[in-house]
């Protein structure tokens, strides 16, 4: 009914004690004098780093290119950049299949609801930090919980971050321990979304459970789907915490992901000029990625609701 | 065999379901479900409760390969870790940084999700964006840069430092949640205040803020969250030992110990997790409830 | 003072470039129950609200009590109002929200203890003092809603539908309580509604309101019996008037000497004593109650197409020469689909509307 120029003005507008015009800039602006201040300083500030060199005394001079190009044909990169490529895949590929099993078993489940719950949130509330210690020692090869049950089964005890498959696996495994209880909330509030009645109608179709969950559930959770992607792909290309405490990048480099890359460079060898270039690539994919997954899960069926 | 598939297929055809029947589909839901809820509280559980297990044993015990349990539980550990050199400072540094993130972020958020909740005016969706693209950014990423203008600024080791960055990054975090939850508060409920008399500020301290209240539980929740578990910037930011965070402390904990002594090294991990967790244990129904209604993403 | 309790004097609203109150002129006299009526989007509720405060004025002034309250705040214009959706405070027991104003004019405790003690008395609500809103049905929501306002003691009562969330059977009775508090306390209020039926029941005045403009106001059965124009005809009343296009005839045959004759062909009565030209473009209405059902040889002859007793009263609908006529009687009807009957028409219940301006002539 109401046109776009006809929207009549919402309350507080109309409202003679509040005043009109500048107020909501007021209300809106110390937040953001932090939020650009600090955020869209340091996004800006790191593309002009990313084209200047700074020498000792931190003085910096303008390269244009020369930093991106020197990072890219640095094999060091591409390695990392490759590794984390693999690294967001496989944390991406296990993180939403543990996701959605959790959630589906949390919507199921039929006693101890809100305890589980609770409960399977916890590692969302541990340090990165701390969740590659708890991690580590897990793993630890002598003594620690894993090798132990391998043992009591009568099976080898590997080096697990001694290995650099191994170590590979173990921080994919702590990245998702630590990222797959926000996503599985996340499916679980789309599963309840979900009328039941919907899944009545399907089963006197003639749906079964798995026709059912890809054809019904699966669609109708697309939105929540596409937030916990954009959640776990986020995480994933950003991982830095975990890898430096669990692996430190190690064993022979097999960990070494972008971020950890940026750290070295930047911090140790002090090259922030190629340092800042990798933040530009991080920023660049997980933007991408990021815009990728709105304009898939949740536009396009904005658009198909409006369509219809 | 013959009379089993007879059965099953009687079944099938819609004969009331038989002992049995009742019987496999109860035993088959109880696996469809209880195996991955096992492997869920397992998974979830087991990185914990093998720290907090190995805090009590003795140091050279958890080499050995074989105790699960400690032998001789002690809280020598803990002991050792409170009275180090620096734990006070470690711990006062993170209570007192969460705090100012978490309370700063909050006031800024909550007059600006208003703004957004309830006012039309131009750039607002501009405005709101810029607020909101920063959860987006990986925080690592933004490190080099804040290093390079801190230094510039001469407040590398302070406390402005990460405050500031701190707030920076929490505001969008808070505004997203807040914005949300005003939105959901009926506006004929605020017109009645009115009516009734009540100006901006008693409107939101009588009724937008009690309404809303477990949407500021869960973004000062996840305020506290960010605060107390922030690595990146600290690590960036911070060289000295005694402006060090929790997590930082942890982090350095590795390369200062001569003797690994293991045990100790748990019972860091499990003070710096505990506080958090009791925060969350408290306030759990709320935020677990936010996040899966949508209203945190 | 000249006028009323409550006037409008060229009173507009646009939101943005959409102009949806046209220059609204009313005077509402002290003590009156009013009630603004119109289909949803006439305005009814816009004007409400700018009474109240909750709407700037474009342009335009509202008096309230002899004091120009354009730029008065909506808590200082001496009005309470009822919202549709109640909008009670969750967080708030009963009791609280009854104090939340006076609590707000710093009012001294003993006097908020004393106000809301007579409130709950008057609107039994003084075993659920202690609850929430959630715990409250909704009829008891609505009666807190209207002790919030009782408890202002105002100068002016506002109801934005305050009874459309209701069922149908606590409408019937909260309908009634309304009007009896109104007719207790003598308070000038003013009632939105998009219920004809809660128009014609409660009203003192009935305000038709349609795109922003006032079509009639005036006594509830005032304007049923006499329509100014084609919009108040058609909006009051259910089943809606019959409204035929027809053109004015000599009568042929008959007691007057005026007919119309109508699409299809049709001659209906016109009463006599009317004073229209043969050949004027009308439309001829007539309410369904007053079309009687007869047999096909005696009326004019129509075709049954549908029958719907609805106990103490039937339905019916008939064609009239291609034209759908809607009849109301009392009595039980024999007939059904596709039976032939006939109707007569009371001369003295017809409207006439001039086709080209729509108003009654």
């Amino acid at each position: 009914m109401a046109t776009r120029a006809g929207t009549p003005p919402t309350f507080a507008e109309r409202l003679g004690d509040v005043g009109r015009g500048t107020v909501p800039y007021l209300l809106v602006m110390p937040g953001l004098v932090f939020v650009l201040g600090v955020l869209g300083y340091a996004v800006g500030g790191g593309f002009w780093l990313s084209l200047h060199e700074t020498d000792m005394f931190l003085n910096k001079t303008y390269v244009g290119a020369a930093n991106y190009i020197a990072v890219f044909e640095d094999p060091r990169f591409q390695a990392a950049l490759a590794r984390t490529l693999v690294f967001v895949v496989a944390s991406i590929g296990l993180g939403i299949v543990m996701s959605m099993v959790f959630a589906l078993v949390l919507y199921h489940v039929g006693f101890g609801k809100r305890f589980f719950r609770g409960m399977s949130l916890v590692p969302y509330f541990v340090s990165g930090i701390a969740a590659a210690v708890m991690f580590r020692f897990v793993f630890t090869t002598s003594g620690g919980f894993v090798n132990q049950m391998l043992g009591a089964v009568g099976l080898g005890q590997p080096s697990w971050l001694g290995d650099p498959y191994l170590a590979f696996i173990v921080a994919v495994l702590a990245n998702c321990w630590f990222m797959v209880p926000f996503a599985t909330l996340i499916l679980l509030g789309g599963l309840q979304t979900v009328d039941k009645d919907i899944y009545d109608a399907a089963t006197i179709d003639g749906a079964g459970p798995l026709q059912t969950f890809v054809k019904i559930t699966l669609p109708m959770i697309k939105p929540m789907l596409g937030v916990s992607l954009i959640w776990v792909s986020y995480i994933s290309f950003s991982t830095f915490d975990i890898i430096l405490a669990l692996t430190n990048g190690g064993p022979q480099r097999a960990t070494e992901v972008v971020s950890m890359y940026m750290y070295q460079l930047a911090f140790l060898q002090l090259d922030f000029g190629q340092g800042a270039v990798l933040m530009v690539v991080l920023l660049t994919f997980n933007t991408v990625l990021s815009l990728g997954y709105i304009y898939y899960f949740v536009l396009g069926d904005r658009r198909a609701e409006k369509g219809s | 065999m013959a009379t089993l598939s007879r059965r099953s297929e009687l079944a099938a055809i819609g004969r009331p379901p038989s002992l049995l029947d009742t019987l496999l589909a109860r035993f088959g839901r109880l696996i469809l479900i209880g195996l991955p809820l096992t492997f869920l509280v397992i998974w979830t559980m087991v990185p914990i409760a093998w720290a907090l297990l190995a805090s009590l044993k003795d140091p050279l015990e958890i080499y050995e390969s074989t105790t699960f349990l400690p032998r001789d539980p002690s809280l020598q550990a803990y002991w050792t870790v409170l009275t180090m050199d620096g734990f006070g400072k470690w711990m006062f540094n993170s209570i007192l940084v969460t705090v100012v993130a978490t309370v700063v972020p909050l006031a800024l958020s909550i007059i600006a999700a208003y703004a957004f909740a309830r006012y039309l005016f131009p750039f607002r969706h501009l405005l709101l964006l810029l607020y909101l693209v920063p959860r987006i950014i990986p925080r690592v990423s933004l490190i080099v840069p804040l290093n390079d203008l801190m230094t510039d600024l001469g407040l590398i080791n302070t406390y402005w430092v990460l405050f500031i960055t701190y707030i920076a990054s929490a505001v969008p975090l808070a505004t997203w949640i807040l914005v949300g939850f005003f939105k959901a508060v009926p506006r004929e409920i605020e017109e009645s205040a009115t009516i009734d008399g009540a100006g901006f500020w008693r409107r939101l301290r009588h009724v937008i803020l009690p309404i809303a209240w477990p949407g500021v539980v869960t973004a000062a929740v996840l305020c506290i969250r960010e605060g107390w578990n922030e690595f990146s910037f600290v690590l960036a930011l911070v060289t000295e030992s005694g402006m060090r965070t929790l997590p930082y402390a942890l982090y350095t904990l590795k390369d200062s110990m001569g003797v690994q002594d293991y045990a100790l090294y748990n019972a860091f991990t499990v003070l710096t997790v505990l506080p958090l967790l009791l925060v969350y244990l408290l306030l759990e129904r709320r935020v677990v409830e936010s996040i899966v209604s949508g209203a945190v993403k | 003072m000249a006028g009323g309790y409550v006037e409008y004097h060229g009173l507009k609203k646009n939101f943005g470039s959409v102009p949806v109150l046209h220059g609204i002129d009313l005077q509402i006299e002290e003590g009156a129950f009013v009630v603004l009526v119109g289909p949803s989007g006439c305005g009814k509720s816009t004007l409400l609200r700018m009474t109240a405060g909750l709407e700037s004025v474009t342009d335009g002034d509202i008096h309230i009590a002899g004091r120009l309250v354009n730029r008065v705040r909506p808590s200082e214009r001496g009005i309470a109002m009822v919202f549709q959706s109640y909008a009670l405070y969750p967080h708030m027991s009963v009791n609280e929200n009854l104090a939340f104003s006076l609590k707000m004019r710093k009012t001294p405790l003993a006097a908020i203890v004393e106000a809301i003690a007579s409130v709950a008395g008057t609107l039994k609500l003084s075993p659920l003092l202690e609850r929430l809103p959630a715990q409250l049905s909704g009829g008891q929501r609505q009666r807190v809603a209207m002790g919030r306002a009782l408890v202002r003691e105002p100068a002016v009562f506002l109801f934005d539908e305050p009874l459309s969330n209701l069922d149908a059977k606590l409408r019937v009775e909260m309908r009634a309580e309304i009007k009896a508090l109104h007719q207790r306390l003598d308070t000038t209020t003013i009632y939105v509604t998009h219920d004809q039926i809660e128009a014609m029941t409660m009203a003192d005045v009935v305000v038709v309101m349609h795109d922003g403009r006032i079509e009639q106001v005036g006594p509830p059965l005032e304007i049923y019996d006499r329509p100014e124009n084609l919009f108040v005809a058609d909006f009051l009343g259910s089943p809606a008037m019959n409204l035929f296009d027809g053109i004015v005839v000599a009568s042929d045959a008959g007691a007057t000497p005026l007919a119309v004759e109508v699409t299809g062909g049709a001659r209906l009565a016109l009463p006599a004593g009317i004073d229209v030209a043969p050949g004027r473009q009308v439309v001829y209405g007539i309410r369904p109650e007053h079309v009687a059902l007869t047999t096909a040889a005696d009326g004019e002859p129509v075709t049954l197409t549908l029958v719907e007793p609805a106990g103490w009263e039937t339905h019916l609908h008939a064609d009239l020469h291609g034209q759908e006529l809607r009849i109301l009687t009392v009595e039980r009807v024999a007939g059904g689909p596709g039976d032939a009957a006939g109707i007569r028409i009371d001369p003295a219940r017809v409207h006439l509307f001039d086709r080209a301006t729509g108003r009654r002539l």
